[in-house]
């Protein structure tokens, strides 16, 4: 085991017992590697966007932390968290690729909610799915999570109670997730 | 950088956690697992077929069982330990048993040539042994369900390669009971409708096991 290895290693030793500079330590040094590695993974994937490798980090990080209990202090740490970031790079890729034609629901719901951004691509596949709801829906969705109106705005413009409008947007909304899950399981 | 923020939250959140229990421990528990088995259908044996004739003519029958329980074993530790990152579970000795099993059933076949090849398959794979596969199913799906949850308690890296070795593990130990159950001693019949459920139920946890194990 090499000097640095065995720093890794007691880190997260101390880390598993509770020690919080330790673990601060052992998470910034994972972070260069994983970001170097994540960056590398995805460019052999072909992709190359600095988002898709933070967000991996990110993921890779969060799995570290929930699964910090199967780490086996006799073993080396690196190994482990390379296994870990792995497993990360290989589903991200899979999730990637099946992502691509459809919108994830998430997604839908983060555009949704914010009034000024949708990134670009985006409100092409937005419009044709906001399409496939009723007229009067689709009004509500529009001015509440496109446009930013509150309900008793949304309410006064469409002349129908707030109650109505929630229950209107809440059941566009069902009905798109099921869209995008149709979507993304053809 | 948003992973900063991410850290520090992680920081925060750190707690101690118990570390885990070298799985070379249950080695031992596996072993006393194929033993008891071992000495449970011998005495099955005696108790429900009454004489020791039965049990020297039907050796075959008592080594199947055995390494039944030792696949079984041997194959719910490898799917543990393979869902510990970075420690890799030998593979090449469960492949080796897998093999040595196969074989096991090839040698099946001469054991019959003291009987026509077509009346020995006449009487072993008859459509009766389908409730057999049923019982293997059925007598499979508690293990599997403790296993499915001991493993993902840990953090499967390879869920394919993990789930195949619980649906071995799960299956090994139904055609186990299934074994000591069915009164049908016909080597056809074991490896068919005991033995082909295994293979086929670790294939479809191996098939499902990428979207059940996923973390």
């Amino acid at each position: 085991m090499n000097k640095e290895e065995a720093v890794w290693s007691e880190n997260m030793r101390r880390a598993q017992k509770g020690d919080a500079h330790a673990y601060r330590e052992l998470l910034e040094a994972a972070r260069a590697l994983i970001t170097v590695y994540a960056s590398r993974a995805l460019a052999r994937m072909g992709i190359e966007d600095r988002a898709s490798a933070e967000d991996l980090v990110q993921e890779t990080l969060l799995a570290l932390h929930d699964k910090r209990h199967t780490y086996d202090p006799a073993q080396p740490f690196m190994p482990w968290l390379i296994a870990i970031a792995r497993y990360k790079v290989i589903d991200f890729g899979r999730r990637k690729s099946r992502d691509r034609k459809a919108i994830e629901f998430s997604l839908i719901e983060e555009t949704l909610a914010s009034p000024v951004f949708i990134e670009p691509g985006t409100d092409r596949d937005l419009a044709a799915l906001l399409g496939t709801l009723p007229e009067r829906s689709r009004r509500a969705v529009t001015a509440l999570k496109l446009e930013g109106l509150s309900v008793a705005e949304t309410a006064a413009r469409e002349g129908a109670s707030e109650s109505a409008i929630k229950v209107t947007v809440h059941r566009a909304l069902k009905a798109l997730r099921k869209a995008v899950r149709k979507e993304g399981s053809r | 950088m948003k992973s900063t923020r991410l850290l520090e939250k992680l920081t925060e959140d750190l707690h101690p956690v118990s570390q885990p229990r070298d799985l070379r421990a249950v080695a031992p528990a596996v072993a006393v697992f194929g033993a008891a088995s071992a000495v449970a259908l011998v005495a099955a044996l005696f108790h429900f077929r009454g004489d020791l004739d039965v049990v020297s003519r039907e050796l075959w029958f008592v080594a199947n069982l055995v390494a039944l329980a030792a696949a079984a074993g041997f194959a719910s530790y490898c799917g543990l330990v393979s869902a510990l990152p970075g420690r890799p579970a030998p593979y090449p000795a469960l492949a080796g048993l897998q093999l040595s099993l196969f074989a096991f059933f090839m040698t099946l076949i001469p054991s019959l040539s003291h009987m026509p090849l077509a009346d020995a398959m006449r009487a072993g794979a008859n459509p009766a042994g389908v409730a057999c596969c049923g019982l293997v199913l059925t007598l499979s799906l508690i293990p599997g369900a403790l296993l499915y949850f001991l493993v993902t308690k840990l953090a499967p890296t390879e869920p394919r390669r993990t789930a195949w070795m619980v649906g071995l593990a799960m299956s090994g130990v139904g055609a186990l009971g299934t074994g000591l159950h069915c009164p049908v001693m016909n080597p056809f019949h074991v490896a068919l409708y005991h033995g082909l459920p295994i293979f086929l139920i670790a294939a479809i946890a191996a098939a499902t096991g990428r979207r059940l194990l996923r973390w």
